[in-house]
């Protein structure tokens, strides 16, 4: 294989909040696994979804374009237009990778699937079953990393486990509140409430209220306690593919990108789950590693979105970045962080949209908007106020930078093209 | 069904119509030769919406077999079905068959090992996929080949692997000794510290089906807390993990192989238990 031709492992992780890793200095949590990743490569810590709900989002990844382009906009199980060509799809077209798919897909109808356009699926996930699911999911992509060895050909293999959305279940199963402290636990095991747990954001009928009101402050950190077990679960299926890559040697032959669809909210405003443009919903992990070819690095600027993974990937392999794609390469940026000449990417904000095409969000480099099909909005300070807790849209200071990021989403709103039958969004 | 009940304990699964009714009592002994079989189920516990697409998503055999030289041959073959839902014919099949030479402690500690990872699509086996496990512990370390790349380990103090749990509780059970901290190595895979295994005395209750049962919890790192149920034989009919339990079914594995022979949709969840 030539030195500039990886394999490459595209792994993500579901529901994962950005800050659920020891690495990101959270004591409550252990991820030695997902840390040693994150800690090999070009870590983004200003990375966010496309759309913080899994299926708009994972189409999203797979076809290069946003939820109201690709038509899957609320996991309302429509396939992506046929006439946009998968990932997996492009690259047969257009580079000589095996496409290998293992465990969710949920890009459209049926999350757990055999069919994909474009991918070989070696082995699909269990539908709400991540406990079991991902050992399977993981066990299968560590078959086909430690069999991959005097095999002609550079491979992609996409790994989308399952964890830690399992916490969905137990909010499923549980009509009464979460326990409080059972199995010998005390109030000092489980983790502290965020600080915006009792901010109650302007009400808008495009995101839901608090949920539980039954539930105890004890009973949410609970909760909390419980969510991150399920991220340990997942980290020890990601600490044994890495270990596969290492123990063949192929490490240092493929190149590694990592996130989630999105986030959970944990807490935050009394939400759990996702589907809003809050940081703890929207907000995930990102890393790009590879051995030698892109640097260690914490990024702490440069804003990155889910979109950009498709045009990272076919930049890597050699494939052309097709030019309806609307994310970035990430390439060149790593590339010139490689060689001691950093030159940014050429981009001062990104977009997100919320499920059902009801909201969006404008984020730049120090701020946040966003807007509601209902017309409201919000704007922060993300240097200041990284909790999302004081709106500045009504403090006349700021209108400037209001009317700036409401031209940036009219730019950009005006530049889609829009699945049959969803809506152009309200702008202001 | 009362939407306000809460998974999962043996009497919701009854309630649920998950279990079965009793063991074989008489022909158990925890030091002895025996087969237990058992359904891996899941509940979708939809609020208000009756848990109608609770399942069986696979099956769990071990057999313990005594050998001479103070220790025990475990057994093991697990097939977990990785599918979307229940109306599905074709799909996927993760099977692992297990040999383990374990040691007659409480902990049931792994001496050696081969674990076979099979994955099946489509009623075809994959056979460009092999994945195999063989390993000994000795001197402070696991010593494995993964497909004949070795790795080796450290592992310090007590440790066992999840499946060698089915066949150290009952013997906990007998010798009246419930609580021990440890690390559990995940299917040899992943090891987890501090796991904490212990009696969980207001959670034991009568069973009409297996009379008094108690409850033994494991707690710690990478999982959710585990519950161990079992009968005053040491027999062992369910374990229940948040939304997942192991359910004692003797015919739970020729199940699930008939489900993939035949390829036949799964359709033996509601069972009336009388």
């Amino acid at each position: 294989m030539p030195e500039a031709t990886p394999n490459i492992l595209f792994l993500s992780t579901d529901q994962h909040h950005f800050q659920a890793l020891s690495s990101a200095g959270n004591p409550h949590v252990r991820t030695p696994h997902m840390d040693r990743l994150l800690g090999r490569g070009a870590a983004f810590s200003k990375a966010y979804s496309p759309n913080p709900i899994c299926g708009p989002c994972r189409a999203s990844w797979f076809t290069g374009v946003m939820a109201s382009e690709h038509g899957d906009i609320d996991n309302r199980k429509v396939d992506p237009r046929p006439d946009l060509p998968t990932l997996g799809e492009w690259l047969g077209e257009h580079s000589g990778y095996r496409r290998i798919f293992a465990g969710k897909w949920h890009a459209g109808d049926h999350p757990f699937r055999y069919s994909i356009r474009g991918f070989d699926v070696i082995l699909s996930g269990i539908n709400r079953n991540a406990m079991l699911g991902d050992p399977s999911i993981a066990a299968v992509s560590e078959a086909f990393i430690r069999n991959q060895t005097g095999q002609a050909g550079p491979w992609l293999l996409v790994t989308c486990l399952q964890q830690p959305h399992d916490i969905c279940e137990s909010i499923r199963m549980d009509s009464q509140p979460m326990p409080c402290l059972p199995y010998g636990l005390a109030e000092s095991d489980l983790p502290p409430l965020p600080d915006n747990f009792d901010y109650a954001h302007p009400p808008s009928a495009a995101i839901p209220e608090p949920k539980n009101p039954e539930w105890t402050e004890l009973n949410w950190r609970y909760y909390l306690w419980s969510y991150y077990r399920h991220v340990e679960m997942c980290d020890a299926q990601v600490g044994s593919i890495l270990s596969a890559l290492e123990e063949t040697g192929q490490l240092e032959t493929t190149l590694i990108v990592f996130t989630s669809d999105h986030g959970e909210a944990l807490g935050s405003r009394r939400h759990v789950q996702k589907n809003n443009v809050f940081d703890e919903s929207v907000r995930v992990p990102f890393a790009v590693c590879w051995p030698g070819r892109v640097p260690v690095v914490d990024d702490e600027d440069t804003l990155v979105s889910g979109l950009d993974i498709a045009p990272t990937i076919c930049d890597y392999a050699g494939a052309p970045v097709p030019a309806w794609y609307r994310g970035i390469s990430l390439k060149p940026y790593l590339d010139s962080l490689e060689a001691g000449q950093p030159q940014s990417p050429d981009r001062s904000w990104i977009v997100a949209e919320t499920g059902a095409n009801t909201g969006r969000m404008v984020r730049s480099a120090d701020h946040k908007y966003i807007c509601y099909s209902d017309g409201s909005e919000l704007l922060f300070d993300m240097r200041d106020d990284p909790l999302e807790m004081h709106d500045l849209c009504g403090e006349p200071e700021h209108a400037g930078l209001l009317n700036q990021h409401r031209g940036w989403l009219r730019q950009w709103e005006a530049s889609l093209d829009r699945y049959p039958g969803v809506e152009p969004f309200p702008c202001r | 069904m009362d939407p306000n009940i809460r998974p999962l304990t043996p009497d919701v699964l009854k309630r649920m119509r998950a279990v079965q009714p009793g063991l074989p009592r008489a022909t158990f002994e925890a030091d002895g030769g025996w087969r237990r079989s058992y359904r891996v189920w899941q509940s979708v516990g939809k609020r208000r919406e009756d848990n109608a697409q609770s399942r069986t998503i696979g099956s769990l055999t071990l057999s313990r077999s005594p050998v001479a030289d103070d220790g025990f041959a475990l057994r093991v073959r697990q097939q977990v079905l990785m599918i979307e839902n229940p109306t599905i014919r074709y799909g996927g099949v993760h099977e692992i068959n297990a040999e383990i030479d374990c040691a007659n402690d409480a902990l049931a500690t792994p001496r050696r090992w081969r674990v076979e990872h099979r994955f099946h699509r489509h009623q075809k086996l994959l056979e460009n996929l092999p994945l195999v496990y063989e390993g000994r512990a000795d001197d402070g370390r696991v010593r494995q080949t993964i497909n004949g790349r070795e790795r080796v380990e450290p592992i310090t103090g007590p440790w066992t692997a999840g499946w060698c749990l089915f066949a150290a509780l009952p013997r906990m059970l007998e010798a009246g000794d419930m609580e021990h901290r440890f690390t559990q190595f995940d299917r040899f895979r992943t090891p987890r510290p501090d796991q904490h295994l212990f009696p969980r005395h207001e959670a034991d209750f009568t069973s009409e089906f297996y009379g008094p049962m108690r409850c033994v919890a494991q707690i710690g790192s990478g999982g959710l807390p585990i519950d161990y149920w079992l009968d005053d034989s040491g027999q062992m009919p369910f374990v229940t993990n948040l939304h997942m339990a192991f359910i004692a079914d003797d015919e739970a594995e020729e199940k699930i192989d008939r489900i993939l022979r035949d390829n036949i949709l799964m359709q033996f969840e509601a069972q009336e238990v009388a």
